[in-house]
């Protein structure tokens, strides 16, 4: 046995041998150690790894992908919602509402989301709620779709009734209606035609709507606000606002009783001549305020998308015609003013007149001899208006035509005025009789608005008011409302020709209109004329009646339109019998509204 | 005795250090919790106005339709009631009276006014 060997293999008690035993248990111990902290390194590295894997993903989310999931939560819980402006309401001239904004509701489902076995019951409660058959609404439930709508601009009262119901998959949606008051004719709105209408995209159409839909309107704001999971808004949130700002109000002229009056009479005059349609123009004399304009037929406002298109177009300022003998007013008005006549002033009137190689009839295709310019309004000839104008000139005719507002669109705050064809061609561009006949009222084309205007010049002591049917756009009055009145002629000439045309009424052809208890106090004027057809003219009439009262101080002006009646024979569809009766029913009406007492002669 | 106070210090201020940043995060949760609640509250108040308006509207519309002269002239017919006749005036003639020409044809400058007066209460 070596030594070595022996020394090694006895344990304990060898001094030589223990010192080295300890050391190489250090050095085990150090091995261990070092395997641990190799561990804990290899530990530390693994989770730091896989801590920078997170946190280079974290990154990635946070700061690479941030603009684009901000912007997909924003998405979620924040909402963009349009603030409707409230459209201002329409007032008559006594402050009595016309037009008004209506909130009503659309109903929708959500099929998909509806069990098979409730489809049938969801429908019997919905059918009943909305009055509507059944089986549509079980066909929309059972449609599978995401979402439908199961009725339209419903009132107020049955949407209270759905949701007293808490029908499951059943919501509403507001939406704001213009409602108009009833006309007087079944079936129709007040003054349809005036005012127009608000379609569904909230666009005011025709008329005043349409005039002044930028007013009315206003502006629309926003917001963007938050909502949670559930879709509640979380009002104190951050939020971005633009609060909307409500549209003015309007208030007209109109009357609204007076505009009643008008539209009865109208449609039961038009009826009566078994005529195609009728309007009346009501103005104050002294402001051009419109009084009352009513339309026969007309239409319901309310129900405009049921309505046929062509009933939108105004008659009053979308279509022209020919006014007739009621442009003698005019003529004469002119002839006096530029000292041609005197209403003494006589002429011979054979019954015809040869003018730029034509032959031009009286009315009644008779010789009257020698007549005073009276008694050419009063009986409404022809030939002494021919006549007025020759002594006067076509120069100074046309200068008048001008100056009584027909050589421009009449401006009044109504939309759809015809005004390419509201003009006049220049002097040189018309025929010797085609002057001849303008001074009879054939030959020219103007709308009733222009008409009345020019007549009311007679009504104002001279001057021309601007035709206008708004008063004031909130409080602030109106642009056409400013417009100051422009002398045409004098007082004086005035006050001869309202005297020629309260002769009209007491001794000429106005004889149907006179108001009991007026008849010394009232202004008129008939006019028939024929409608072109095909180049020439048929035996189709305009039938009108222009008027003021009382006489000596106008309180209003009022011009009747009927087209085509048909009452037999064509004395019967002349202007004095047609027309001259609907004018004397308003008039009547308009006394006792208005209280108008006559002056005493 | 001191590094046992000492521990007991620090260990105190820890808790404190905890309590108020627990104090702290409760108060901003029930904030935040209140303020939610208020916004739910707003929320219906609002949609309780949008409701009131729109009833209002139609409050509105329907006095205006009652207002209305067809309205007016339905519920007249059904009560039986007729439309007036229109007045009826009487054509004047003027009548030359003298307003200024005394009574009893006795002018003015004949008596003197004491006398007139006189006259006129014992007459």
């Amino acid at each position: 046995m070596a030594v070595g060997a022996e020394r090694w293999s006895r344990p304990n008690g060898d001094f030589h041998t223990a010192p080295r035993r300890a050391a190489a248990a250090v050095t085990v111990r150090r091995s261990g150690e070092e395997l641990h902290r190799l561990r804990v390194l290899w530990l530390l590295a693994a989770a730091a790894l896989l801590a920078s894997t997170v946190w280079t993903r974290m990154a990635y989310w946070q700061i690479s992908q941030h603009g684009r999931l901000s912007a997909i939560a924003e998405a979620q819980y924040s909402k963009y919602v349009d603030l409707p402006s409230t459209r201002g309401m329409i007032y008559d001239s006594s402050g009595r509402p016309l037009a008004v904004d209506t909130t009503v509701y659309d109903v929708f489902v959500s099929p998909s989301q509806i069990p098979a076995g409730q489809r049938e019951a969801l429908a019997e409660q919905l059918a009943a709620a909305l009055n509507v058959p059944r089986d549509p609404l079980l066909g929309v439930l059972s449609s599978g779709k995401q979402f439908a709508y199961v009725a339209k601009r419903v009132s107020k009262t049955i949407a209270d009734r759905l949701t007293a119901l808490q029908l499951p998959s059943v919501g509403l949606q507001p939406e704001q209606q213009r409602s108009y008051l009833p006309g007087a004719v079944p079936g129709t709105s007040l003054a349809s035609n005036l005012l127009g209408f608000v379609n569904y995209d909230g666009q005011g159409q025709y008329g005043v709507e349409g005039y002044y839909d930028q007013a009315l309107a206003g502006k629309a704001g926003y917001e963007t606000t938050y909502r949670d999971l559930a879709g509640n808004e979380i009002v104190l949130g951050s939020r971005t606002q633009k609060l909307p700002v409500n549209g003015s109000s309007l208030t007209l002229t109109l009357d609204s009783d007076i505009q009643f009056a008008a539209e009865q009479a109208i449609a039961g005059g038009v009826q009566a001549a078994h005529a195609e349609s009728g309007s009346v123009l009501i103005m104050d004399p002294h402001t051009g305020g419109i009084i009352a304009w009513a339309d026969y037929p007309g239409y319901d406002a309310n129900q405009f998308q049921s309505t046929d298109v062509g009933r939108f177009q105004d008659p009053m300022v979308s279509y022209l015609y020919e006014p007739g003998s009621v442009m003698k007013v005019v003529t004469l008005a002119g002839a006096l003013e530029d000292h041609a006549i005197t209403p003494t002033t006589t002429i011979n009137d054979p019954g015809y007149i040869g003018v730029g190689g034509y032959t031009l009839h009286d009315w009644d295709l008779a010789s009257h001899g020698t007549v005073t310019m009276t008694r050419v309004l009063d009986d409404s000839l022809n030939v002494g208006a021919v006549r007025a104008m020759q002594m006067e000139g076509s120069s100074a005719f046309y200068r008048n035509l001008e100056a009584f507002g027909f050589g421009k669109p009449s401006g009044v705050d109504v939309l759809g005025e015809n005004r390419q064809a509201a003009g006049l061609a220049p002097l040189d561009q018309w025929s010797t009789v085609q002057v001849a006949t303008t001074s009879f009222g054939q030959g020219i084309a103007v709308n009733m608005v222009q008409m009345l205007s020019a007549v009311n010049v007679i009504a104002n002591g001279g001057r021309w008011a601007q035709p206008h049917v708004v008063a004031a756009v909130g409080d602030k009055a109106s642009a056409a409302a400013s417009v100051p009145a422009r002398q045409v002629v004098t007082t004086q000439t005035a006050q001869l020709m309202t005297s020629m045309m309260e002769d009209v009424v007491q001794h000429g052809s106005g004889w149907k209109a006179r108001v009991p208890g007026f008849q010394n106090d009232e202004a008129g004027k008939t006019g028939t004329s024929q409608i072109p057809q095909n180049g020439g003219y048929s035996d189709q009439v305009w039938a009108s009646y222009v008027g003021f009262l009382p006489a000596t101080n106008p309180q209003f002006t009022m011009l009747v339109v009927v087209r085509k009646p048909n009452n037999g024979s064509s004395d019967h569809n002349e202007g004095y019998y047609v027309s001259g009766p609907i004018w004397k029913e308003i008039a009547q009406a308009i006394v006792v509204e208005r209280r108008l007492s006559p002056e005493a002669h | 005795m001191p590094a046992i106070a000492l521990r007991i210090d620090r260990s105190l201020r820890l808790y404190i250090a905890g309590a108020a940043v627990l104090l702290v995060v409760l108060v901003y949760l029930i904030q935040a919790a209140q303020v939610t609640a208020a916004s739910y509250r707003i929320e219906q108040l609002q949609s309780s106005q949008q409701s009131l308006v729109a009833e209002q509207s139609q409050l509105q519309y329907e006095e205006a339709s009652l207002q209305a002269p067809a309205r007016v002239q339905a519920e007249a017919s059904r009560t039986g009631m007729q439309r007036a006749a229109p007045a009826a005036y009487l054509p004047s003639r003027s009548v030359a009276v003298n307003l200024l020409a005394p009574i009893d044809g006795v002018t003015s400058t004949d008596q003197p006014f004491w006398s007139r007066l006189v006259a006129a209460i014992w007459r």
